[in-house]
């Protein structure tokens, strides 16, 4: 058997390659590895059938690079393959200084390149003038993801509704989600371990459909995209994300990949075979964090010793021989309202934003989630006109 | 970390604490009792109170049999009554030390209580020394002299509980294959060192089977410990071999507790890790405060390269490693700090659902997973088990009834293996 040239590209035999692709260890020239990328995002978009014929559908845009490359990749499939569907920008404005208005500067400049409309709903408008600086100023660094997380997932969806949208799609990537599968593993929780491969996920507590189209893509791979393709992204790192448990994670995964390449996707593929062994198990034991394109996907999760502790605890409730009764009286009973006092989807009188927004105004007087004055952004791009009224309207309807 | 000398013991409030069980200041005795318990507690289906009582005593197994043949699986006493045959599979590492001596000596006892023992007992070293990586022994005897004193040791303390030593095996690795030479030949054509100790794992796993079922044992049991079990856990879901792990780690990850001792001869035998509860530290302090003189048969592996792998958040880890060094470096970090999320590996894969007959057993979705199979409609995928190592395998994906099945995890292992290598494997 003949064996490639080293000194050319392993697909056309012809160009100089300038890629050692970390995924399949290929040698590749610039033109055949960006084909070689787009084209099996396409595969995945095709294989899961993800999108619709005429559906419109929100990026999940933070500026950095996996939204970037998601943003630019599905412009080209959306062209080349016409998909027929409209892909619309959405931002979250978490209002952290020196970090996210920088990024935001570079979702307005990727809303122009790509001609897609874009809207910004920030924290400070929708959650009365709570900003994550302000957060952090009141509870400190230490699980300050955990707030974020869930004031973006909120946000993201009432975005998403303003815009008429069901569908959101996001910038995780494959090292995002085995970081995500060992840490369920790490953390015991089974529902996420369930959920956390699917390429789509629809929860009960959300009325938005979220899918992760670059599942299966490294993020070596998408940096080396954006770079090959000069893309305008924004690479710091969220200022406010701790060593959380995801870091340990995190390092694991790095580590495995140095080993052997094909670990991360191997991560993956266990990942969805775990969801097809674990059944559906009901809602995760905590709200969701760290979904809905942070900028720094790797957020949340808490401490390891955080983490121990909650676990040394739950072993006295068990040992006490309460827990189980307790908890499946609980999940039984959990039926999906809206909150008394803003009206998003919830199993509880208040959502969990509306509760930790109570937790912070105990030293300051009260707000609620608001909706008025959310942000828009015109730039040179098609203008997101929203009513007051149509504001009203939506909210109603999450 | 053992407590301050002035703490007393909180289980019994009276002798000084010398050591920990996980957080809680313990005496020794309370700390052996303690690991004893926990061991014991998988130990159920060989409670002599779960055989019909006999007042016989008990016939060592293959007694009467003079014959090369293999002897029947399970010991029948005069009156038919019959015991397990339990096959040990001992790495001469401590943990497995700590398996075998707990085991044996329950077994010494219920003689002594009920004159008869619960199970019947064999014991299975694996020699696979030449195939372990430099930096991971796959036994805990690198030395051939040591490794040798070990077996002679083990021989001797346990060939009276063993049907006089015939049924102690010592098997080489080699053995897996008609062959001898042809082992060192497929494994040489693995691509990387996660590959080579995969196979050399998953042809162990293989070489156990067999001899438990030509001696029709009812259980396997592997003196594993939670460490080690989270270890796996993590490295197989690293290797794409998730969907195999309730059949690769078998009753790590499945309650046994409950379980009845089986006479059948028809079914094969069921794995069972007693150690499941015990983290790897708390066993080696076990055998250094062991009053009986219970000392391990080799010297504990060396575990600082594995430690310096995964220090700190730098990422250190080579081609040259492996997945399975990668693990013990970061459980034995995870061990010392936060020995509940270690626990909780092992629980979470526990509450992984197995695939029995082909279908999805449990959660209710049996019938539903049937159903849609018939009709080929999504999600109604029928799962098979892997040629190579057992796990499961979706049987759409695998070849035409009758032929091989290779499920994920084995592709990977062969990934930029070199040609042949499925053939002679």
């Amino acid at each position: 058997m003949l064996l490639p040239n080293p000194r050319l590209c392993a697909r056309c035999l012809t160009a100089r390659p300038v890629v050692l692709r970390p995924k399949t260890q290929e040698r590749l020239c610039k033109p055949c590895f960006l084909l070689a990328f787009e084209t099996e995002i396409h595969e995945t978009i095709i294989s899961t059938n993800i999108f619709t014929r005429g559906e419109k559908i929100a990026i999940g845009a933070s500026g950095g690079k996996d939204s970037t490359v998601l943003a630019s990749v599905l412009k080209t499939l959306n062209e080349r393959y016409d998909y027929g569907v409209e892909f619309v920008l959405l931002s979250i404005d978490e209002g952290i200084k020196g970090y996210r208005d920088d990024s935001l500067e570079t979702v307005k400049r990727n809303a122009q390149q790509y001609e897609m409309e874009l809207l910004i709903v920030g924290y400070e408008e929708l959650y009365g003038g709570w900003t994550m600086d302000k957060v952090v100023g009141q509870i400190g660094k230490k699980g300050n993801c955990t707030y974020c997380g869930v004031f973006r997932r909120q946000a993201l969806d009432r975005g998403a509704e303003l815009l008429g949208i069901k569908h959101v799609v996001t910038g995780h990537n494959a090292d995002d989600i085995a970081e995500t599968v060992f840490m369920n593993l790490l953390r015991g929780d089974l529902p996420r371990l369930h959920r956390c491969a699917h390429i789509t996920t629809a929860s009960s507590t959300s009325p938005i459909k979220r899918s992760k189209p670059l599942k299966y893509a490294y993020e070596k791979e998408i940096v080396l995209y954006a770079h090959h393709k000069k893309l305008d992204y924004f690479s710091t790192e969220c200022i406010y994300s701790p060593e959380a448990f995801r870091g340990s994670a995190r390092a694991l995964i790095k580590n495995l990949e140095k080993i052997r390449p094909s670990s991360i996707l191997d991560v993956v593929k266990s990942g969805e075979a775990f969801a097809a062994m674990t059944g559906d198990i009901g809602p995760p034991a905590a709200e969701e964090e760290g979904e809905g394109g942070c900028g720094s996907t790797r957020s949340g999760g808490g401490s390891m010793a955080a983490e121990e502790r909650r676990l040394r605890n739950k072993e006295k409730i068990v040992t006490r021989g309460k827990a189980n009764q307790k908890g499946a009286r609980k999940r039984n009973e959990q039926k999906l309202g809206s909150c008394v006092r803003c009206g998003y989807l919830t199993s509880q009188e208040l959502c969990k934003a509306c509760v930790l927004l109570d937790g912070l105004n105990k030293t300051v007087p009260r707000v609620e989630v608001e909706l008025e004055g959310l942000k828009t952004i015109t730039d040179g791009v098609q203008r997101v006109d929203l009513h007051m009224d149509e504001i009203k309207r939506a909210a109603a309807a999450i | 970390m053992s407590p301050s000398t002035l703490q007393t013991c909180k289980r019994c409030n009276e002798a000084p604490a010398t050591t920990n069980i996980r957080t809680e200041p313990a005496c020794p005795a309370c700390f052996l009792s303690y690991i004893t318990h926990k061991i014991y507690k998988h130990l159920e289906p060989f409670r002599t109170r779960n055989l019909k009582s006999s007042g016989t005593t008990h016939k060592p197994r293959n007694a009467q049999s003079s014959t090369p043949t293999p002897a029947p699986a399970i010991s029948t006493s005069d009156d038919g009554r019959s015991v397990p045959f339990v096959l040990l599979a001992h790495s001469l590492g401590p943990c497995s030390t700590v398996m075998v001596d707990t085991l044996l000596n329950w077994r010494r006892s219920q003689i002594e209580r009920a004159g008869r023992p619960g199970f019947d007992v064999g014991i299975v070293v694996v020699d696979d020394r030449k195939y372990g990586t430099d930096t991971l022994p796959t036994t805990g005897a690198s030395n051939a002299e040591e490794w040798e004193k070990c077996i002679d040791a083990v021989r001797e303390k346990w060939s009276a509980d063993c049907n006089d030593g015939k049924n102690i095996w010592v098997l080489p690795l080699d053995s897996v294959y008609e062959d001898p030479a042809h082992l060192k030949q497929v494994v040489e054509k693995m691509s990387n060192a996660t590959s080579r100790l995969d196979l050399v794992n998953l042809l162990r796993d293989r070489l156990i089977d067999r001899l438990a079922d030509q001696q029709k044992a009812s259980f396997i049991i592997y003196g594993d410990s939670t460490t080690l079990l989270a270890e796996k856990t993590l490295g197989l879901t690293a290797k794409g071999r998730g969907a195999a792990l309730p059949s690769l780690l078998g009753d790590s990850i499945n309650s046994a507790t409950s379980s009845k001792p089986t006479t059948s001869t028809s079914s094969k035998p069921r794995k069972l890790y007693p150690l499941r509860d015990l983290l790897r530290h708390e066993l080696h302090n076990y055998i250094a405060l062991s009053p009986n003189g219970l000392a391990p048969p080799t010297s504990l592996p060396d575990r600082g390269k594995a430690k310096e792998l995964f220090k700190g958040s730098t990422a250190t880890a080579t081609k040259n490693d492996t997945i399975d060094e990668l693990m013990r470096g970061y459980f034995e970090t995870v061990e010392e700090q936060f020995p509940s999320i270690l626990s909780n590996v092992v629980r979470t894969a526990g509450r992984l659902h197995t695939f029995e007959g082909g279908f999805l057993k449990g959660a209710g979705k049996e019938e539903d997973e049937f159903e849609r199979s018939k009709k080929g409609e999504s999600g109604g995928r029928r799962r098979t088990f892997c040629t190579a190592c057992g796990g499961d395998v979706w049987a759409d994906e695998a070849k035409e009834d009758g032929e091989d099945r290779w499920c994920y995890g084995c592709e990977r292992m062969l990934l930029g293996a070199e040609d042949g290598v499925r053939q002679a494997i």
